[in-house]
C-alpha cells in the first residue's frame, strides 16, 4: 500500500496482518473473501485508504464487520450484496448518506470486508478502526468509549434476510442480535456507529488499516520465528512469553456466561530448555490470559498469538493440535484499553479472570 | 533392476510366507517399485530388498512385473501364502493431470446454497486450478448452516430445471455441494439422487462424503474428485491388470497410497479418487522414518531446486494438513502429509536443536540418503489403512464432548475399515477438539486419525 491506496497486489499482505491480529481462523477460512477482495480491487481499480481527518467533518461515516463466526462464513460465503445490503439500510435509519466506512475490528476477515464495501460503493476506507484487534462484542470499540452509540445498525445474512437494531444500552446489541445471527446461518454483515469524519477521527484508533499491510508484509517475508518475531517487535511491539510443545487442549476449563460467543477452552504449553514453565493459555474467541506457571503474565487486552515455529506462520486457535510447537507471543493493546474503564469490559475479569492486569500491578 | 540388500538364503521373501510388502509410485515421466521386507520388530528397521525403475509407456507396468517376479513364486499347499500386498502411490500423477485440465474430463458443479451469488468473483471457486475443471455451474436454493439447521427449503421447482438443463448437457462428472452438509447432508443427497436419476451413467461426487468445513474447500475437494474418477479407473485397471497375470496362485491385493501417509483399498480409490491425491514427498517422509527404525522423529528431505524439506512422524504416521493445490493455492478438505522447506539455518543435515525436541527428549533427525522415489515406495509399502474425520459439533458438557469423540472416533474406525483394516485392528492415533472461535458457546470442531492393520 502506498499514497493511500490499496491495490489487488497488497490483499496478500492485508490477510495475513488480519490474521495476527486475531489468529481465530486458518488462512482457508478467508480463502473466498481474499479473492473477492483482489477481484473487485482489478475490475475497480485502487481504493482509498485515507486518515478520518483527511475528509470533511461532517461526513457520514458507517463501520462495518462480519458479526458472528468466520468459520461460519467459510461455511456460507456471502453472496456479494449483504455489505451494501446493511450499508444502504443504515443510511435510511439514519437519515445520513455513508460516505466513508472502517473496519469495526481491524482484524481477521472483518478486515478484509470493509475494503470490499468501499470499494462497491465507491467510498474511501478510513485508515481506522475500532478495535485495534477483535474483541467478542460489537460495543467493545474505541468510539464506545468515547460515547458514540453503536446504533441504530443493520445486520444482512446470505440468506438475504436483514434485521435493524436500536438500543439505548450498547451492551444490549450483541444480547439481542445473537438469536437473529445463528437463524441468518451463523454470520452477518454488520453496518454500526452511523457517525461523521469529525467524531471518528476523535473517537477511533488510527492507522490501524496501513499497520496491517505493514505487518502483513513482515510475515510474508520470512519464515523464520526468530526473524518474524525481532522484525514485528519493531512494528508492534511483539515479544515471545515462551517457545513450547502443545501438550493438552481442554474445554469448558472455566465457568460459561451466556453474553460472550465460543465457550472457554484452555491449551497447554510444556516450555522447552533447562528452565521449562508450563504455560496455560485461557481461551474464549482469543487467547484472553496466559499463566507462567501459575502466575498470570499476559491478559486481555494485550493480543496473544500463536506463531508456528516449524511453519514460521501465524498458528490458528481452530487448527490446534497436541504435538504442534509454538511460540507464544503477546503484543501490546492500543493504550486507551488499559484504562480502568476498558479493563473492565475486555480485561481479564471480563473472561472469568479475576486478576489484576499484568500491565497495571 | 537394482538389488539394495541381498535376501539370506531361506529367507522368509523365498519361502513365500514372508509378509514381504511391494510399494509403487506412478510419476508423469515414469513409475518406481520396491520390493520391502517390514521390520521383525518393534523399533526394528524396515528392509528395501528391490528398486526397480522404468520410464516411459508401460512404466508402471514393468516395475510391478519385475517387483512381482521376487514374490510370486506359487505356493505350495504345505505352506500356503497370504496375497502379496501391492501399495501404490499414484499421487505426483494424478496432481500432474490435475494441473493440465485438459487432460481430464469436464466436472458440472452443482452448489446448493441460500441464493445465487450476485457478484461474478463469488458465483466461481476462488482458485484458477480448480475452475480449469469446471464446464458447467448451476446453484439450487437451499442448504443447511455449519450445525446442520435448514436456512432455506430445498427448491424443487428450480432442482427439477436444472436437473432438465444437466440431462440436455449429460456431463459424465457432476460434483455436488451444498452449504452445511457435512453437519445435515439432506438437500445434497435429494439434488445428487435427482441428478442421478436424470443422468444414470454420470459419476456423482458428494460433499459430505468427505467432511470438513470452508465451502470453498469442500467445492474444491469434489471437483477433483469428480475430474480425477476416470484417470483414477485407468491407473487402477492397469495396476490390477499386472497383478491378474503377474501375482500367480499366490494372488495380489491392490492398495492405493492415500495423501496423509496411510493406504485404502482400490475399490475405495475408484469411489473417492481424491484420498489419494498428495503423494509423493508424504510417502518419502514416512518410509525413511520406518527405514530408520523409528515410529517419532523429523525427516529432512532435499527438495527439488536445492534446500531442504521437513516433515515429522509420529505415532508411526507422518503429521498432516489439509491438502493444498496449486497457486494461488486452493485448500481442500482432504489431509495430506505436512511438509514445509526447512527454516534458514539448517545446513543439509541438521536442524535447529529446539526445533524437533519434544517434552520429552530430542526428537531424532532422518536425512534422506536414498532418492526420493525409492523412499516414497517404501512408505507406500508400509502405509497402513487411515481414516480421517474433521467435523463440527455442538457440546453442552464435558460428557457431551466424551459422547461426540466417541461417536467420531467410532465412524473414523468404519472408515478405517472400509479403507482396508483388518476388522478389529483400528486404533486412535490423534484426537482434536478445539472451540470454534465466535460461535455460538459449546460449537466444537472435532478432528480424528484411526489406523489399521492392513488385511
Amino acid at each position: 500500500m502506498s499514497d493511500g491506496e490499496l491495490t489487488a497486489a497488497d490483499v496478500p499482505a492485508l490477510a495475513a496482518g488480519a490474521l495476527l491480529y486475531s489468529p481465530s481462523l486458518a488462512p482457508s477460512s478467508l480463502e473466498t473473501t481474499v479473492a473477492w477482495l483482489t477481484d473487485l480491487l482489478e475490475r475497480g481499480g485502487p481504493l482509498r485508504v485515507v486518515p478520518p481527518r483527511t475528509l470533511p467533518p461532517q461526513a457520514g461515516c458507517a463501520a462495518v464487520c462480519v458479526i458472528g463466526s468466520g468459520s461460519a462464513l467459510a461455511d456460507l460465503p456471502p453472496t456479494g450484496d449483504e455489505f451494501v445490503t446493511a450499508v444502504r439500510e443504515l443510511e435510511r435509519l439514519s437519515g445520513r448518506p455513508v460516505e466513508a466506512v472502517l473496519p469495526l475490528s481491524a482484524a481477521t476477515v472483518s478486515a478484509l470486508v470493509p475494503a470490499v464495501v468501499a470499494s462497491q460503493l465507491g467510498v474511501p476506507l478510513l485508515d481506522a478502526d475500532g478495535m485495534g484487534r477483535t474483541f467478542a462484542l460489537i460495543h467493545h470499540t474505541a468510539m464506545h468509549l468515547a460515547g458514540l452509540p453503536v446504533t441504530p445498525l443493520v445486520v444482512a445474512g446470505a440468506t438475504g434476510e436483514s434485521l435493524s437494531l436500536r438500543v439505548p444500552d450498547a451492551w444490549r446489541a450483541d444480547a439481542l442480535l445473537r438469536a437473529g445471527i445463528d437463524a441468518l446461518g451463523g454470520w452477518a454483515a454488520l453496518a454500526a456507529y452511523p457517525s461523521t469524519a469529525g467524531e471518528v477521527a476523535a473517537a477511533s484508533l488510527p492507522g490501524t488499516v496501513s499497520r496491517l499491510v505493514e505487518v502483513g508484509r513482515v510475515l510474508l517475508a520470512s519464515r523464520d520465528p526468530d526473524t518474524t518475531v525481532a522484525r514485528l517487535a519493531a512494528v508492534n511491539g511483539c515479544r515471545r512469553v515462551g517457545r513450547g510443545r502443545i501438550v493438552a487442549l481442554e474445554h469448558l476449563s472455566r465457568p460459561t456466561d451466556a453474553t460472550i460467543p465460543t465457550h472457554p477452552s484452555s491449551v497447554v504449553v510444556e516450555q522447552m530448555g533447562p528452565d521449562a514453565r508450563q504455560l496455560r493459555l485461557e481461551l474464549r474467541s482469543e487467547i484472553v490470559a496466559v499463566f507462567s506457571d501459575g502466575a498470570l503474565t499476559a491478559a486481555a487486552p494485550d493480543l496473544i498469538t500463536l506463531l508456528d515455529v516449524e511453519r514460521g506462520v501465524i498458528a490458528p486457535l481452530d487448527s490446534l493440535w497436541p504435538g504442534d510447537l509454538v511460540d507464544v507471543l503477546v503484543i501490546p493493546a492500543h493504550p486507551v484499553w488499559y484504562s480502568a474503564e476498558a479493563l473492565s469490559m475486555v480485561g481479564p475479569a471480563s473472561h472469568g479472570i479475576p486478576l489484576d492486569h499484568p500491565r497495571r500491578r | 533392476m537394482v538389488p539394495t540388500a541381498q535376501p539370506a538364503e531361506g529367507s522368509e521373501c523365498y519361502q513365500h510366507t514372508d509378509p514381504s510388502l511391494v510399494g509403487a509410485q506412478l510419476r508423469p515421466d515414469g513409475a518406481t517399485a520396491v520390493v520391502v521386507r517390514p521390520a521383525a520388530r518393534a523399533g526394528g528397521r524396515a528392509q528395501v530388498l528391490l528398486v526397480e525403475r522404468a520410464t516411459g509407456p508401460g512404466a508402471l507396468e514393468r516395475v510391478l512385473t519385475a517387483a512381482l517376479s521376487v514374490l510370486a513364486a506359487p505356493a505350495t499347499d504345505a505352506v500356503p501364502s497370504r496375497p502379496v500386498s501391492v501399495v501404490l502411490d499414484a499421487g505426483p500423477y494424478l496432481e500432474h493431470l490435475l494441473h493440465h485440465a485438459g487432460s481430464l474430463d469436464p466436472v458440472a458443479v452443482v452448489r446448493v446454497t441460500p441464493r445465487a451469488s450476485t457478484d461474478p468473483a463469488l458465483a466461481r471457486h476462488p482458485s484458477a486450478l480448480v475452475e480449469a475443471l469446471v464446464s458447467h455451474r448451476w446453484v439450487v436454493p437451499g442448504g443447511h448452516d455449519l450445525l446442520g439447521r435448514e436456512l432455506r427449503l430445498l427448491d424443487r421447482d428450480v432442482l427439477a430445471d436444472v436437473v432438465e438443463t444437466l440431462a440436455g448437457v449429460a456431463p459424465r462428472y457432476v460434483a455436488v455441494v451444498a452449504a452445511g452438509s457435512a453437519g445435515q447432508p439432506a438437500h445434497e443427497r435429494t439434488v445428487a439422487d435427482a441428478v442421478q436419476a436424470a443422468l444414470p451413467g454420470a459419476r456423482i461426487s458428494a460433499a459430505h462424503d468427505f467432511g470438513g468445513h470452508g465451502s470453498a474447500a469442500r467445492e474444491a475437494t469434489v471437483v477433483a474428485d469428480a475430474a480425477l474418477r476416470g484417470a483414477v479407473d485407468v491407473v487402477v485397471d492397469r495396476a490390477e491388470a499386472v497383478l491378474r497375470r503377474r501375482a500367480g496362485r499366490r494372488g495380489a491385493e491392490l492398495r492405493l497410497c492415500r495423501g496423509d501417509g496411510g493406504s485404502l483399498s482400490a475399490e475405495r480409490a475408484r469411489s473417492a479418487p481424491v484420498l489419494v491425491l498428495g503423494g509423493g514427498h508424504g510417502p518419502a517422509v514416512l518410509g525413511a522414518a520406518l527405514l530408520a527404525g523409528l515410529d517419532r522423529c523429523r525427516v529432512v528431505l532435499p527438495a527439488v531446486g536445492g534446500g531442504h524439506l521437513v516433515g515429522g512422524v509420529r505415532n508411526g504416521l507422518a503429521l498432516v494438513r489439509p491438502l493444498v493445490v496449486g497457486s494461488p493455492p486452493a485448500e481442500l478438505v482432504v489431509p495430506t502429509v505436512a511438509v514445509d522447506r526447512a527454516r534458514p539455518g539448517v545446513a543439509g543435515d541438521r536442524l535447529p536443536a529446539d526445533a524437533g525436541s519434544p517434552v520429552d527428549g530430542q526428537v531424532p533427525d532422518v536425512v534422506a540418503d536414498r532418492p526420493l522415489d525409492e523412499l516414497a515406495c517404501a512408505g507406500a509399502a508400509l502405509a497402513r489403512p487411515l481414516s480421517w474425520l474433521d467435523e463440527i459439533a455442538a457440546i453442552g458438557s464435558a460428557d457431551d464432548l466424551a459422547a461426540v469423540q466417541r461417536t467420531a472416533v467410532q465412524r473414523a474406525t468404519a472408515l478405517a475399515t472400509a479403507n482396508g483394516a483388518e476388522p478389529g485392528s483400528a486404533d486412535v492415533v490423534e484426537v482434536s477438539a478445539v472451540a470454534v472461535p465466535y460461535s455460538r458457546a459449546g460449537t466444537v470442531r472435532v478432528r480424528v486419525r484411526v489406523g489399521g492393520a492392513g488385511r
